[in-house]
């Protein structure tokens, strides 16, 4: 099996690293080609990172509350890049006030993003979604 | 990658013309600015401030009455919610507040800081994730000081850039800062440069320094814990040579910080190893009548979303730091997992820290016989890396701080910040204290580096398990997670 190439990154002005080194540490024992942006990543990096390594997915992380400002547009740019489709994770606080996970999720759906996931979500989680998601 | 110093950075005192010079600069950087060019209009206001909203009075007032602080932070971007907020934890016992500043503020990023303002006020719902000081200007910012009495610190200095934000706090009647500035950097910053920060730390320390002597004492919180695993060492190390720093521009009410990590007699161990190592350093320098005192931020890892989880751990944090001795405590909300707090979780918190605190009463270590091991430890580890920094600067600790950073004998694990080296791992013991599994350049000796590998083998030997990185993520991910685990599910 060819190997599926995933970018990751903290989007924004976001500076909370560990959970991302987590995320990243754990899909490579899965398997996956990470392509790791680190913190403080613009919409535009990620999005560049994706064309030049023909990723198959972006994983945003967001961790500091202001994710729904940062992810804004973000589906759209990807289309208009040629990354049509590809498979878009966000996933950690998202918003900064206390929203239920439902409501945080629609949010985000309607941004365009395949799976969103709160808090304390273990990596191993999504990547069994991953898996699904990218036919593995 | 290395970072070099580049603009001939100097631990030397700023004179008066070279401060005023940078400052036009700095009050340009947003029109908020301009509502202060006169500094000593703005000092006049600080010095007219009652007694109960100054940090440095308030803390010398409690430390006679033994008495400790507690702080607690509020950051809405509607100023009236912000104060109304800040009223409703007065009136619940609060003793001191932090304001925290949104993210775009604390990156300096004013335009983003405004857009999200705005917004928030037409959606009638916070955008940002802390309270746009810079974007409201002193004017408006002294309707808070007016109204909370009791004393307010501003973390505008979080990031990069803090010059106008410390600004504007202090003009605006908060009278305690946030003074560091590699920590800075390891904590929140990805590529500035740490030759301008430490820079733009100097003019920070250079006006609270001028506040101060002109009868208006600015309270400067020197603070040590990047995030949960931050080695309390080094975390040490950069507190005492941001402490030299902050000293030689004319800083004098320094409160040190240390984060939790979680061992109740290593986190009070640090508490006295950063006192004791800054009062001996000050003293090698000839910094003298430096006002001493020390606080804490509780965990800076992951928080279990269940309140009550939440509530353990901050009662676990109020009983380290009252163990250590600190003078004033930061306590999270019962929120902490999921968003900015709202005034019931923020309350929820104080309470708890209040119960602790009132039920422990004068309750210190002092002599039990670990707690004086570890704190040894920490200082042989503090000491190796700040008298190698010195000496890399023959002597100039600014200088000593970036050649120490390039060269990883100062490195600072999991940051965001690309000028460490990285190479430095920790790990947990069976006590869950934090040791070095690898400490590539820190310049330790022999026993040090013995020491941390026998208290790994210890776990590894009564977990059946090698310490590695399966051990190090599951640390990471296990201890917020519910008592008893949830079937795992993906998303909905």
């Amino acid at each position: 099996m060819a190997s599926k190439t995933v970018v990751t990154g903290v989007i924004g002005a976001d500076g909370h690293i560990v959970g991302n080194w987590v995320l990243r540490q754990v899909l490579q024992q899965e398997g996956f080609k990470v392509v790791s942006l680190g913190a403080s990543v613009s919409q535009r990096d990620l999005i560049n990172a994706a064309v030049e390594t023909k990723a198959d997915a972006i994983l945003v992380s967001s961790i500091y509350g202001q994710g729904a400002i940062d992810c804004d547009g973000f589906r759209a740019k990807c289309d208009e890049a040629g990354l049509k489709n590809i498979v878009l994770y966000v996933g950690g606080n998202l918003t900064p006030s206390d929203e239920s996970d439902e409501v945080v999720e629609s949010k985000f759906k309607a941004m365009g993003f395949n799976r969103v996931y709160p808090p304390q979500t273990h990596p191993a989680d999504a990547i069994v979604d991953l898996k699904k998601d990218l036919g593995l | 990658m290395a970072w070099k110093n580049e603009i001939g950075l100097k631990n030397k005192k700023w004179t008066k013309e070279e401060f005023f010079a940078a400052r036009k600069e700095v009050l340009g950087r947003w029109p908020t600015g301009k509502e202060i060019e006169d500094l000593d209009a703005a000092v006049a206001f600080q010095k007219g401030l009652a007694d109960e909203k100054v940090y440095a009075k308030a803390m010398a007032k409690a430390k006679k009455e033994d008495r400790v602080l507690i702080e607690i932070g509020v950051g809405v971007a509607d100023i009236d919610k912000q104060i109304a907020h800040m009223k409703a934890l007065e009136e619940a016992g609060a003793d001191s507040f932090l304001i925290q500043a949104d993210t775009y503020t604390r990156r300096a990023m004013y335009k983003e800081a405004q857009a999200g303002r705005d917004g928030s006020l037409t959606d009638g719902k916070s955008r940002l994730n802390g309270f746009p000081h810079v974007t409201y200007g002193t004017k408006a910012c002294r309707k808070i000081s007016d109204a909370i009495n009791r004393p307010i610190r501003c973390v505008g200095a979080a990031d990069q850039m803090p010059q106008l934000s410390a600004e504007i706090g202090f003009a605006s009647g908060f009278t305690c800062n946030s003074a560091y500035d590699l920590h800075s950097l390891a904590q929140h910053c990805k590529d500035y440069p740490l030759d301008k920060q430490i820079q733009n730390a100097q003019y920070l320390n250079w006006l609270a320094g001028y506040y101060t002597a002109h009868g208006a004492p600015i309270e400067l919180n020197l603070y040590g814990g990047v995030h949960g695993w931050s080695p309390p060492s080094t975390m040490s190390a950069m507190v005492v040579l941001h402490g030299i720093l902050l000293a030689e521009q004319g800083g004098k009410h320094v409160s040190a910080g240390s984060g939790m990590m979680c061992n109740v007699l290593q986190d009070a161990a640090r508490l006295r190893v950063d006192s004791e190592l800054l009062q001996e350093y000050w003293k090698r320098y000839g910094y003298n009548d430096m006002v001493l005192s020390s606080m804490t931020w509780p965990w800076m890892g992951d928080w279990p979303k269940d309140v009550f989880q939440n509530a353990g751990l901050t009662a676990l944090s109020v009983v380290t730091a009252v163990l250590g001795g600190a003078n004033w405590i930061y306590v999270k909300s019962t929120m902490e997992a999921g968003s900015v707090p709202n005034e019931q979780a923020n309350i929820a918190g104080l309470n708890v820290a209040k119960q602790v605190i009132r039920t422990m009463g004068s309750q210190k270590l002092h002599d039990h016989k670990e707690f004086l091991v570890e704190k040894e430890m920490m200082k042989k580890e503090a000491r190796a890396i700040i008298e190698r920094t010195i000496e890399l600067g023959d002597g100039d600790v600014a200088i000593g701080v970036v050649k120490a950073v390039e060269q990883g004998v100062i490195d600072v694990p999991f940051s965001p910040w690309i000028g460490f080296k990285g190479e430095v791992v920790p790990v947990r013991d069976s006590t869950g204290a934090l040791r070095y599994l690898k400490t590539a350049n820190l310049p330790f000796d022999k026993e040090i580096i013995e020491w941390n590998r026998e208290k790994i083998a210890e776990r590894e030997k009564r977990q059946n398990r090698k310490a590695d990185l399966e051990m190090i993520i599951a640390d990471m991910t296990e201890r917020s997670m519910p008592i008893v685990p949830k079937k795992r599910s993906a998303s909905r």
